[in-house]
């Protein structure tokens, strides 16, 4: 017969009392050592205690909600009970920790019985800035078992902690994060062998974009399909007049924008940015066109006041970036000032694509690969299957800014736009 | 007495004029000039300027402070001098680091004038290493470019002198011993010129002196005296031009003794009415009458006397309204000059080269030297001891003086200022020498000149006289050595700033680093441990070295990881820091924990390679510094202070420092001995204490 007092334990120097936040376990449950029993707050932070025996849970002397000197017994487990481990447990755990700290080199931590606090607090300027790369509060480093010359906790033991999974880790008080902060887990990843190749300061700086959309923006994409049969056949009609009228070539890229620029005036709400608590709704209807750079480096050119242009114009600007970008000539003005990027995926054979949102933009639209696909029309004569030019195109949108309903809507906007091309337009 | 040319009397009357002028000025304008510490020649003008005027370009003079009749004959202007008495930015001697008539000068078409410094008889011992210089690259057949490009025709070819200027109370102090001998032993071809007007400050001829320079230079035998009244203008410029005509000549040494009285107070800051009973007596031996006189027995009429005077009169007056508002130096301006820029600064050659044998510490730095001296006829090397029939007392030097000649490589008299103090002179005629103390222990009499004068030269001259020097420095304890034979000195030594330090653990290191010195063009204390020299402490096999190639050189400021470990996180690390025999107990002591201490050989203490350190400790997060010095306020302290300052944040114990015991000596008896300096035991015990905090 062995019943164990589990005390509320000593959480901190200054603290004298906690609250009961929830208990994980109801009487009759089996515990087993290092388990979480119980979740307490107290003025400084809320932190998990882990049972310092395993057993059965026989009583629960308090309820969530009360608060409870520290040391003052809260629940009583059966240390005889069926879920003990195969370890034999001492009935003085407290003694036993003493030992275990002594050869705490060659013990597993993971057997120690209690968070019990070391006498020497004293933290050296190292000690102190792992704990802060780390979250490890004052409290939490008082618990880890020092070796160091009179009980100093030193820098091997707070590594050897981690090591272990910090067993007595409190919980984090949410209000010391920055939210804005994107903290790297400690997920110990291999991360393997191979040729290192340093990333240059383009890559980087897409890299930390990227991470700061999808970190920042709630991505919600929405897919339409749109028929380009009679726009395909207007530009392949087309193509050689342009050019030798212009003596400039004559790309979909253009014909995608002037759709899209349209789309943009019908829904202004889409031309926007968020800052903060504002909302910035643009007058200008700049498109950027996400473009790759000799590199394999991702540039966005921008066509400024797109919705201004004819499509000749809109040629002309679009292939000038384009013979920039591949000269590695752009300007800083020239990758400016974009309201709203899209993507064209279907280049690369892409059916569609998942874009991430060019900040602090809203949208961005991925174009498909245009593709000859078996359709089903409605005809006089009933449904036909024809032979149709089809692309999907997909909208990521920033949920915090813009809804279902008003990214749906501007998407099928601009597959409207493309399907109800006017096919006898000049050039 | 030989009748004076017309032209050299209106010039000399010129000359003394515009002294005086300066010196009446001065008083008149008390409150604005004394801001700066101050003395003029007045009184003495006579004697400078019948000196003055007979210099060449070729020649090198060390004028004192109260010369600056003299500067005036050399051709400067009084607007020169005024711009060093206010401590102006365009200062052509100084930039405004020191006092009024400090001269230091490099201009062509006058005599060259090094830096000296402000303490009395201290230039005497560099001013003869200059006169040392001459006589060296006169046997070893180097021109001397000063007197073949001469600006003066009349110049050009005439064997150059050497002046030293002395008050006649600074020859009461050891060094000029020191200089007297070597310049009557060695038959230099140096004048020292001592202005007697009998008096240090308040103290008079009678309290401090059993007799006068002249007196006094009948006890060196070779120094041939003359006695003159300085006064008199052309009783001295005759008395002295036969003089220089016999040291161009006869390449000798004298010593002229001038006769002078004191007009003005010593220096602005002492008041000649507070304390002088002499006043009236002194001014009625006025060198100025005496020349007006001159002047009206050669034809002179007064007015054309009174033309001169007027006009160096308004000169004077014109050139201080010029130098009161010309502009002060910059607060950036503090930072130049400390240093001459050395083309030492990647190692390059082969350090362990294959098929080259293991040599012992102390051939290292024979075989550098001797590879130097057979390069470069400007090496020498001087000391006690290190001459032919030795070659040091550790066979440091061994073989030298049959390779190369008892001129370049020569024993020196007993006499650690002047070994130290006559490379000033040395590097300032170009040459490169390198120099020797027996023993750390005997360094002291040498600091003396170590820091008043080649520490600082560079720094003053504002960058015109570096000195170019090596002195070697046998080191530390290495069993038995006693008192004053196991020493350790380089907490004083690091305390000087100018100069640069080396403290080499190794044969290797100290080959390259010797190379590195010696292309330096400042001045460089090597520190040569004793016990490392032969391995002869057990344990320091390590500091055996293949031999590195000749054209091996290693750069001061890189200290030498010898013992590098990874970042560990579960496991305490350490860094230790340590030169010389520090690392040997650092090495042998971590014998079985290679992977928890990383070990830095500082190689040089000044500069000191920081960035290594600070890397290292912010890796390990612990620090012990190993010293072989008694710890207290030592280098190492010093050291552990800093690391503490930049890494605090990154360390997990306080920096620790482990040197010898802190008592006056290192004492005789073996056990004592060990008692007293650090060990491998000792520091094993250390770096267990650390690791364990």
């Amino acid at each position: 017969m062995s019943k164990f007092e589990f005390k509320m334990p000593k959480l901190g120097e200054s603290i004298t009392e906690a609250a009961i936040i929830t208990w994980f376990k109801n009487v009759g449950d089996t515990i087993g050592e290092d388990e979480m029993l119980l979740e307490v707050a107290t003025d400084k932070v809320d932190a998990e205690v882990p049972s310092t025996v395993s057993g059965i849970v026989e009583e629960i002397l308090f309820q969530a909600n009360e608060v409870i000197k520290i040391g003052e017994t809260i629940a009583i487990i059966n240390t005889n009970g069926s879920a003990s481990k195969s370890v034999k447990k001492d009935s003085k755990p407290e003694s036993k920790t003493e030992k275990k700290e002594v050869k705490q080199k060659k013990s597993i931590p993971k057997k120690l019985v209690s968070a019990k606090q070391n006498n020497n607090t004293f933290f050296s300027p190292l000690i102190i800035s792992i704990a802060k790369e780390q979250h490890i509060s004052y409290e939490e480093l008082a618990r880890i078992p020092a070796t160091g010359n009179d009980g100093r906790l030193r820098k091997s033991d707070i590594f050897q902690y981690i090591k272990e999974g910090r067993p007595f880790q409190f919980v984090q008080p949410t209000i010391e994060h920055d939210p804005t902060a994107y903290r790297i887990p400690q997920l110990k990843l291999d991360k393997g062998t191979g040729e290192i190749v340093k990333m240059d300061r383009m890559r980087k700086m897409i890299a930390d974009h990227m991470v700061y959309s999808k970190h920042t923006s709630p991505h919600v994409t929405a897919y339409v399909e749109a028929d380009l049969t009679e726009m395909v056949k207007w530009r392949n009609k087309n193509k050689i007049p342009f050019q030798e009228k212009h003596h400039c070539k004559l790309t979909f890229t253009p014909l995608f924008i002037e759709a899209v620029a349209k789309a943009v005036k019908d829904f202004p709400m889409i031309n926007v940015s968020i800052d903060e608590d504002n909302i910035i709704v643009k007058k200008d209807i700049n498109i950027g066109m996400a473009t790759a750079l000799p590199s394999g480096n991702l540039i966005v050119p921008v066509v400024k006041n797109a919705d201004n242009k004819n499509l000749h114009e809109l040629a002309v600007s679009v292939n000038n970036l384009s013979k920039k970008a591949r000269e590695n000539n752009l300007n800083a003005d020239d990758i400016q000032g974009s309201t709203f990027t899209i993507s064209n995926v279907g280049t690369f054979g892409s059916l569609m694509g998942t874009p991430i949102i060019n900040q602090p933009e809203v949208a961005i639209l991925a174009l498909g690969i245009i593709k000859k696909r078996a359709e089903v029309m409605e005809t006089e004569n009933g449904d036909e299957i024809a032979i149709r030019s089809m692309m999907y195109l997909s909208l990521s949108f920033d949920h915090r800014a813009v809804d279902g309903y008003l990214g749906g809507s501007f998407l099928r906007k601009i597959a409207d736009y493309l399907e109800q091309f006017d096919t006898k337009r000049t050039i | 007495m030989t009748s004076m040319k017309k032209n050299i009397l209106e010039k000399a009357f010129s000359n003394l004029c515009t002294a005086k002028s300066m010196a009446e000025l001065y008083e008149t304008n008390f409150k604005q000039v004394s801001k700066y510490v101050h003395a003029t020649s007045r009184g003495h003008e006579a004697v400078q300027i019948a000196l003055g005027m007979q210099l060449l370009p070729q020649d090198y003079a060390f004028p004192y402070y109260r010369d600056d009749a003299m500067l005036l004959s050399f051709g400067l202007k009084p607007y020169d001098l005024m711009l060093q008495l206010m401590a102006k930015k365009e200062d052509p001697f100084s930039g405004g680091r020191t006092y009024y008539c400090h001269p230091s000068l490099k201009d062509d078409d006058k005599p060259k004038i090094p830096h000296q410094s402000s303490a009395t008889g201290m230039q005497a011992i560099p001013a003869t290493g200059v006169a040392m210089g001459m006589q060296y690259k006169e046997l070893q057949g180097i021109e001397d470019q000063a007197a073949i490009l001469s600006p003066r025709a009349e110049s050009r070819g005439l064997k150059p002198i050497t002046v030293c200027s002395l008050g006649d109370a600074s020859v009461t102090e050891g060094e000029i011993a020191e200089a007297f001998q070597m310049a009557a032993l060695k038959q230099m071809p140096i004048l020292y010129l001592v202005q007697d007007n009998g008096w240090d400050i308040s103290a008079n001829a009678a309290e401090t002196r059993a007799q006068n320079a002249y007196e006094y230079a009948q006890g060196f035998h070779g120094l041939e005296a003359i006695s003159i009244d300085g006064a008199n203008f052309t009783e001295s410029y005759n008395a002295i031009e036969k003089v220089i005509k016999t040291i161009r000549t006869e390449r000798r040494p004298f010593l002229v003794h001038a006769k002078v009285p004191l007009l003005n107070h010593h220096t602005s800051g002492v008041r000649m009415e507070w304390y002088r009973d002499d006043l009236e007596e002194a001014r009625s031996r006025d060198p100025y009458p005496v020349l007006k006189q001159q002047l009206l027995d050669a034809g002179f009429t007064s007015d054309e006397i009174k033309e001169i005077e007027k006009s160096a009169k308004n000169k004077v007056a014109e050139d201080f309204e010029k130098a009161l508002i010309a502009e002060d130096p910059k607060p950036e301006d503090l930072f130049t000059h400390d240093f001459a820029p050395t083309p030492i600064t990647e190692e390059v050659g082969e350090r362990t080269p294959e098929g080259s044998e293991k040599v012992v510490m102390v051939d290292c730095a024979l075989f550098a030297v001797e590879e130097l001296m057979r390069k470069h006829k400007e090496c020498l090397l001087y000391g006690q001891d290190v001459g032919g029939r030795l070659g040091g007392v550790f066979r440091e030097a061994a073989t030298l003086a049959q390779k190369f000649g008892d001129d370049r490589v020569f024993n020196t008299p007993i006499q650690e200022a002047f070994i130290v103090g006559s490379t000033v002179g040395m590097s300032a005629v170009g040459l490169k020498p390198i120099v020797e103390v027996q023993f750390a222990d005997y360094i002291w009499p040498g600091l003396n000149q170590l820091f008043t004068e080649v520490s600082r030269s560079c720094y003053l001259s504002n960058g015109k006289w570096p000195v170019s020097m090596i002195l070697r420095v046998p080191i530390g304890a290495y069993g038995s050595g006693g008192p004053y034979h196991s020493s350790s000195v380089e907490s004083v030594i690091t305390n000087i700033r100018g100069i640069k330090i080396a403290y080499p653990s190794n044969g290797a290191d100290l080959k390259g680093l010797i190379k590195a010195a010696y292309y330096d063009p400042n001045p460089v204390v090597i520190l040569e441990h004793k016990g490392l020299y032969w391995s002869k402490v057990p344990g320091t096999k390590g500091a055996t070295s293949v031999e590195p190639s000749e054209d091996y050189i290693l750069p001061f400021g890189k200290a030498w990881v010898l013992q590098e470990i990874w970042k560990q996180e579960d496991v305490e690390t350490l860094t230790i820091v340590t030169y010389g025999m520090g690392v040997h107990w650092a090495y042998n002591a971590t014998k079985n924990m290679r992977d928890q201490v990383e070990i830095i050989d500082l190689r040089t203490l000044f500069p000191l390679d920081e960035d290594t350190v600070m890397k290292s400790v912010k890796k390990t997060g612990k620090c012990l510094v190993v010293t072989e010095e008694p710890s207290n306020n030592s280098f190492a302290r010093a050291l552990s202070g800093k690391i503490q300052e930049e890494c605090f944040k990154h360390l997990d114990a306080p920096v620790m420092t482990i040197g010898s015991e802190n008592m006056p000596a290192i004492p005789l008896n073996s056990t004592l001995e060990e008692t007293m300096i650090p060990s491998t035991e000792k520091v094993k015990r250390k770096i267990h204490e650390l690791l364990n905090y």
